[in-house]
């Protein structure tokens, strides 16, 4: 990818979707007469100056529900989130279909309503954030924006490392927003099941609460990073307070007596002495394993915290 | 201070932009050419000001466009419409009017 490539992608994130192919056309036409009237590529952007600028004197209306360089991100979560919450949902029912909780016919009005209903949900609570996101956040970004462009001015090496970094960020927190979503539906299934299962569903039953709102932290702390786009002091602060809170709450619910459902394994009086040794300690080993997991994402962001200063 | 005279400054001149790029693309030409020769007359204009400008222009149908597919690479051209040139007339006397009344006020005498 060419510099001007890449300038072009950025200010073409900025834009809305009727005017992309008009304005990047037209842009691309405009920098390289510059470029062969024998300037750098480099002071013919500079020049050009921030994209986000450019797009703004392109664009001017105002009015968005959601603007176009947030909407990107908005369909994409937006997929992610429906694509997460209906696989929970048909492995939810499928699994009560298959203990024999329900019969084919309610199994498939339940899936039908059940994707209708929690479609729509999400769709609306997704809009709605996005839309709030839009109204307050983007315009304390772009004061911000302003702020810094004043300071450091837009810089071409700015843009050049722009493209790599975003991916990374992007795939963690989606990965991390789905995987929290799987295992929310996952507990709250497991609670409506009333069934025995492998852990203690009281104890679950008694911290549901909490457990939503451990959750809910983390993935609205997943959703800024993806709609910040970039690691600052701050939020490595935050994530590690968020790391500290989560670790600290799941390891007090496992360690809970009577964690592991011992009714569960009603047929353990059959098994040997070693077995029943190695159930019983499982909420030791989940401890150890998510201790260790924390001291390493902490390690890891205090590194990166004394390496940015 | 630098900041608030920079910043009227481009305010100020935002509005006869307009006006120049009327007034030169009697002729077709293409956007760079356009700012090198207003910045011969001395009247700087960013590029981030003026190749938005010509589009909003060419909306207004003061200007109309064509991409030259002769030359090597294709080259969009801009150049007045009629409308944009009886535009230009009257903004260009009422220009005059401005400039007169503004240069008496800044003078002091009625």
């Amino acid at each position: 990818m060419t510099l001007t490539e890449k300038y072009l992608e950025t200010v073409k994130k900025y834009l809305p979707s009727k005017l992309r192919k008009d304005v990047l056309k037209e842009l691309d036409d405009l920098i390289t007469q510059e470029i062969e009237s024998g300037k750098s590529e480099e002071t013919v952007l500079l020049e050009f100056g921030d994209p986000r600028d450019v797009a703004k004197e392109y664009a001017p209306q105002i009015g968005y529900l959601i603007e176009p360089k947030l909407r990107f991100i908005y369909y994409k979560v937006l997929t992610i989130v429906l694509i997460a919450v209906l696989i929970g949902l048909s492995v939810a029912n499928l699994v009560s279909f298959m203990v024999g909780d329900k019969d084919v016919l309610s199994l498939v009005l339940d899936l039908l309503s059940g994707y209708l209903f929690a479609g729509l949900n999400i769709f609306g609570m997704i809009t709605l954030i996005f839309m709030l996101i839009n109204r307050y956040v983007s315009e304390e970004e772009i004061n911000e924006d302003i702020k810094e462009i004043k300071k450091e001015a837009w810089s071409i090496n700015k843009l050049k490392d722009e493209q790599e970094k975003k991916q990374v960020y992007m795939t963690e927190s989606i990965f991390s927003i789905v995987f929290s979503l799987i295992f929310i539906s996952l507990i709250l299934f497991a609670i409506n099941t009333k069934r025995e299962f492998i852990i203690n569903l009281e104890i679950i039953n008694r911290y549901s609460v909490f457990i939503v709102i451990v959750f809910a932290i983390n993935i609205i702390f997943e959703f800024s990073l993806i709609v910040k786009r970039k690691w600052t002091k701050s939020l490595r602060t935050i994530k590690i307070l968020i790391e500290i809170l989560t670790s600290g709450f799941i390891i007090f619910v496992i360690s809970r007596p009577d964690f592991i459902n011992m009714i569960y394994f009603n047929d353990l009086t059959t098994w040997p002495d070693v077995m029943i040794d190695v159930v019983n300690n499982i909420p030791l080993f989940a401890i150890v394993l998510i201790a260790v997991l924390t001291i390493y994402e902490i390690i890891k962001q205090v590194h990166r915290i004394l390496k940015d200063n | 201070m630098n900041s608030i005279i920079d910043s009227l400054t481009q305010e100020l001149k935002r509005g006869t932009i307009v006006l120049c790029v009327l007034s030169r693309l009697h002729e077709e030409k293409y956007g760079y050419a356009l700012i090198q020769e207003l910045s011969e007359f001395g009247f700087d204009v960013d590029q981030s000001t003026l190749y938005p400008l010509l589009r909003r222009l060419e909306k207004q149908k003061l200007l109309s466009s064509d991409w030259n597919l002769e030359e090597k690479r294709p080259r969009k051209y801009y150049k007045v419409t009629k409308k944009g040139k009886e535009v230009y007339a009257k903004l260009s006397k009422e220009y005059e009017v401005i400039q007169e009344s503004v240069k008496k006020i800044l003078e002091g005498s009625k």
